[in-house]
């Protein structure tokens, strides 16, 4: 403790130089959640390109996992919505990119434009009818999107059929570096957003109990409709850096396993809050690249168990537990 | 103007069930009227289609004269129309006085918000409905009768001018129901509502209700004053049958 | 016209496999319409039932009929356990089964699902396992139909019937119907709600393994421990369509299914077939809630 305050009385003394006063102030009206993901945010925008290739490469995986789980986070944790099917999302906007690249040259930055319309789109006819639908009917209904989309981009030859869409564009990882570290802080921050003031509160209502929010004046459906489109627009972009990033894209870009690593981040960090799935990617990532090495099928099965253990004994996930039993650090955990 | 909620023709089909069959109605803002009938006689499904969250085969809602039942139910609660549920629906994981503070804050433009801030107006509903010593409570850990209260302060905090209440007395014991009959006495000269009252609590319905609407199976068999309707042959064949010594003043 | 022979023939084709698809989700079907909450892994125990099928084979030289006795002794076990470690804590005490609670146990099953595919793959590796299981031909009306997928067939039909003969007529199944229709009035009849609900997964469990040693024959691909990902979703699409807990339901979806994906593969690509195939579940799930079935 007392080692850390000098660095935390310079870093406060920085930013009162930085910053004008009254801005000061707003930041630190912000509270701790926000601050903290904030500078976590910052220090990967500027520390990346100094950083060895290695690391820097594995941090733009880590950015693309965290958005996803911040996606999956809008309309799963956000309202009890189960979305299984959640990497039709991921899959389209990886083939969105792939497609515009190859058969229209554009730019991969208008690729992942592209994969984050598309992913919006398909979240909007997909949303309005499945929205409907409760509990485990949702999550089948979404749960089939992405097996059909996987048979569809099979037979597809535009699409290259079974064999996808391999691309060559070079060794671009400063590129794919900040568009996914813009889409990830876009997302963050509309996170932090739609969970305070008024959005917040009707957002909990409706997450508590759909039919009362509806008879106290929520527009329910708009507001899960919306998060849906939200959510799916930032899996397809993130799945078309995805797709940049490992210079293809592939009928197995569908893969539910996809769908359940993304789950699997949000239930293990906390469903519905700020900092839970930033903390998910970071444990759900982390051990990956250890447990690779030694044994591959180690990480899904810890992931599972974890998943089991937290759904039946610890259901708010890391942050909700620690909001639960350690009110003195509420704050901290958002 | 006081406000006026009418139904016309009201027809209500599910598959082959016919839940409503021609119901019609109308209250003004400031009176209640006693919805009775038997077991599924169709009382919750006549409230549903008021508030909106279903839609009449045929037959319209009509508030003030425009036409709300095309509306989607939270525009209905929004014009001026909440509805209580008859097995309480509180928000569990959200307190007593945040399950009012989203009533008032998404009910819409409220003739009770006026002229004052909305942390006032959540503090003088919880006071009306009697609920202040529990405002920090979890909305799981109420009673049932609580959880009565809170459905109808929640109501309440829309600002709604017509509130539908579906058997907000069933199930308390009698010094419940005395009570709570008080309380909303109380609030409804305070706050000027009309209202629609689903009871088998015969006693209740007759105290409160200045007009009862008799159902029995989709159909309306009777309208009129309390006294009026008990003493109707017909309804006390269908209905009152047994039952009529307990309506005795 | 060769295309009327064609279709007639995946007629054929698509109702035995139809059956088959019935026997894997009827289980499902069972379990969910009793419990009101949905196994997320349940595919991960239909392949456990063709490992089974295929080991009882290797060992023993037992065909996928006979394996599918032993599979349905070991769900049955394995069904009360899985009850008591993932449903009984949610569902106990309860009269009204909730959003949570169909929630925590779909995210819970979930994770077992992603445990059991992966230590299949440590168990079994990746890579297919045939099983050889071919008792010849029979031709009917000039149409040669492959003896295996008719027994197959035959046995799920069996199965089905089976279980609705014990719902309907013996004791044990009247209290599960009743426990499946209201909890609280089957307490009030003298029904144990835990033993009721734990006996009825259990024998959801045995139906579920057993189909999975009927599927063997229809895994022309060989049995992976990635089986479990194609046909959970084909269970649950089938459970959707026959209506959940109505358990003729599942023969019904499991048929339409079964032609659905024959009879449109003479008309376009495979692939599209099977894309149609799971699709069909969201203008269902939208139109008719709650199954085609009435
Ligand atoms: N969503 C629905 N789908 C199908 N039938 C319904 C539905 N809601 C109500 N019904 C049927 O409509 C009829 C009227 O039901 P309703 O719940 O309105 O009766 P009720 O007068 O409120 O009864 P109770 O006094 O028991 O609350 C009943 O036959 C009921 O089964
Ligand atoms: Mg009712």
């Amino acid at each position: 403790m007392t080692i850390l305050r000098p660095t935390f009385l310079r870093l406060r003394a920085m930013s009162l130089r930085i910053l004008p006063g009254h801005a000061w102030g707003k930041v630190r009206a912000l509270g701790p959640t926000a601050q903290g993901l904030g500078l976590v945010l910052a220090v990967l925008a500027v520390v990346g390109p100094v950083l060895p290739v290695a690391i820097f490469v594995l941090l733009i995986l880590f950015m693309i996992y965290a958005t996803w789980a911040y996606s999956i986070n809008l309309i799963t944790g956000m309202t009890g919505y189960v979305s299984f099917g959640h990497v039709v999302f991921v899959g389209t906007g990886g083939y969105a990119l792939g497609y515009g690249v190859k058969v229209w040259n554009i730019a991969p930055f208008a690729g992942v434009a592209l994969g984050g319309v598309l992913g919006a789109v398909l979240a909007l006819v997909i949303g309005v009818v499945t929205l409907r639908l409760r509990g485990a009917y949702f999550a089948i209904a979404t749960l089939v999107t992405p097996l059909a989309a996987f048979y569809i981009v099979s037979g597809t030859p535009a699409l290259g059929d079974g064999s996808g869409l391999p691309m060559n564009l070079g060794f671009q990882i400063g590129s794919q570096y900040y568009t996914i570290w813009a889409l990830l802080a876009a997302e963050v921050a509309l996170t932090w957003w739609v969970t305070r003031g008024r959005l917040g509160l009707g957002i909990r209502a409706l997450r508590e109990d759909e039919d009362a929010a509806r008879a106290v004046g929520i527009s329910v459906s708009r507001v899960k409709l919306i998060l849906y489109i939200l959510s799916g627009g930032f899996a397809g972009a993130a799945g078309a850096v995805f797709a940049w990033y490992v210079s293809g894209v592939f009928p197995d870009s569908f893969n539910l396993l996809f769908s359940l690593t993304m789950l699997a981040m949000i239930i293990i960090g906390g469903m519905g809050t700020v900092l839970g799935p930033m903390l998910g990617a970071v444990i759900v990532l982390i051990p990956h690249q250890i447990l690779i090495r030694i044994l591959p099928q180690g990480e899904p099965i810890a992931i599972g168990v974890s998943v089991i253990l937290i759904a039946l004994f610890l259901p708010g996930g890391i942050v909700g537990t620690i909001r639960q039993y350690v009110p003195d650090a509420r704050r901290y955990f958002e | 103007m006081t406000a006026r909620l009418a139904a016309k023709g009201i027809v209500k089909r599910f598959g082959g069930v016919t839940a409503l069959d021609d119901v019609s109605l109308a209250l003004d803002q400031g009176t209640v009227l006693g919805l009775i009938g038997p077991n599924g006689s169709g009382k919750t499904t006549l409230l549903n289609v008021l508030s909106g969250t279903m839609r009449p085969t045929s037959g319209g809602v009509f508030l003030d004269g425009q036409r709300i039942d095309r509306l989607p139910g939270y525009r209905v609660v929004r014009a001026g129309v909440a509805k209580t549920h008859q097995i309480p629906k509180p928000f569990p994981g959200l307190t007593v006085r945040e399950n009012v503070l989203v009533a008032a804050t998404f009910g819409g433009r409220a003739p009770m918000r006026e002229g004052a801030d909305l942390p006032e107006q959540v503090e003088r509903i919880l006071r009306l409905v009697e609920l202040e010593p529990r405002a920090h409570a979890f909305a799981s850990a109420l009673t049932v009768q609580e959880k009565k209260r809170l459905e109808f302060g929640r109501a309440l905090a829309t600002g709604a001018r017509f509130l539908l209440l579906d058997e907000t007395f069933a199930g308390l014991s009698p010094d419940e129901v005395r009570n709570s009959v008080e309380v909303f006495q109380r609030v409804q000269a305070e706050v000027g509502f009309g209202a629609v009252v689903v009871e088998h609590v015969m006693r209740a319905v007759l105290s409160l209700a200045q007009r009862v609407l008799v159902l029995e199976e989709g159909r309306a068999i009777a309208e009129g004053t309390p006294q009026e309707v008990v003493r109707d042959p017909g309804v006390i064949e269908a209905y009152l049958g047994s039952e009529a010594t307990n309506v005795a003043p | 016209m060769a295309e009327v022979g064609t279709v007639v023939a995946s007629l054929v084709y698509g109702v035995l496999l139809g059956f088959v698809f019935a026997a894997i989700a009827h289980g499902l079907n069972l379990i969910w319409g009793v419990t009101k909450v949905v196994n997320a892994a349940h595919g991960e125990f239909i392949m456990l039932g063709a490992y089974g099928a295929y080991f009882l084979n290797l060992a023993w030289g037992l065909d996928p009929l006979l394996a599918s006795v032993v599979d349905a002794g070991l769900g049955l076990a394995v069904g009360v356990v899985f009850y008591f470690a993932f449903l009984y804590r949610e569902l106990r005490g309860k009269d009204e089964i909730g959003l949570q609670s169909e929630l925590v146990t779909l995210v819970a099953t979930f994770g077992l699902s992603l445990v059991l595919v992966n230590v299949g793959i440590i168990a079994w590796k990746g890579d297919p396992r045939g099983l050889r299981y071919n008792p010849g031909n029979i031709v009917l009306g000039g149409l040669s139909v492959p003896l295996g997928g008719v027994y197959v067939g035959l046995a799920s039909l069996g199965i089905i019937a089976i279980s609705h003969v014990f719902l309907s007529r013996t004791y044990l199944g009247n209290a599960i119907r009743a426990y499946s229709q209201d909890i609280a009035a089957a307490k009030l009849m003298g029904v144990n709600p835990t033993s009721v609900a734990a006996i009825a997964t259990g024998i959801g469990f045995a139906m579920t393994m057993a189909g999975g040693a009927f599927l063997t024959v229809y895994l022309r691909a060989g049995i992976t421990p990635f089986v479990g990902l194609t046909y959970a979703p084909i269970s649950f699409v089938i459970v959707v369509l026959g209506g959940r807990g109505k358990m003729w339901g599942s023969l019904v979806g499991g048929v339409t299914i079964g032609v659905l994906l024959d009879v449109l593969q003479v008309f376009v690509p495979v692939e599209i077939a099977y894309a149609a195939a799971f699709l069909v579940v969201i203008p269902v799930l939208a139109l008719a809630p709650e199954g085609i079935l009435r």
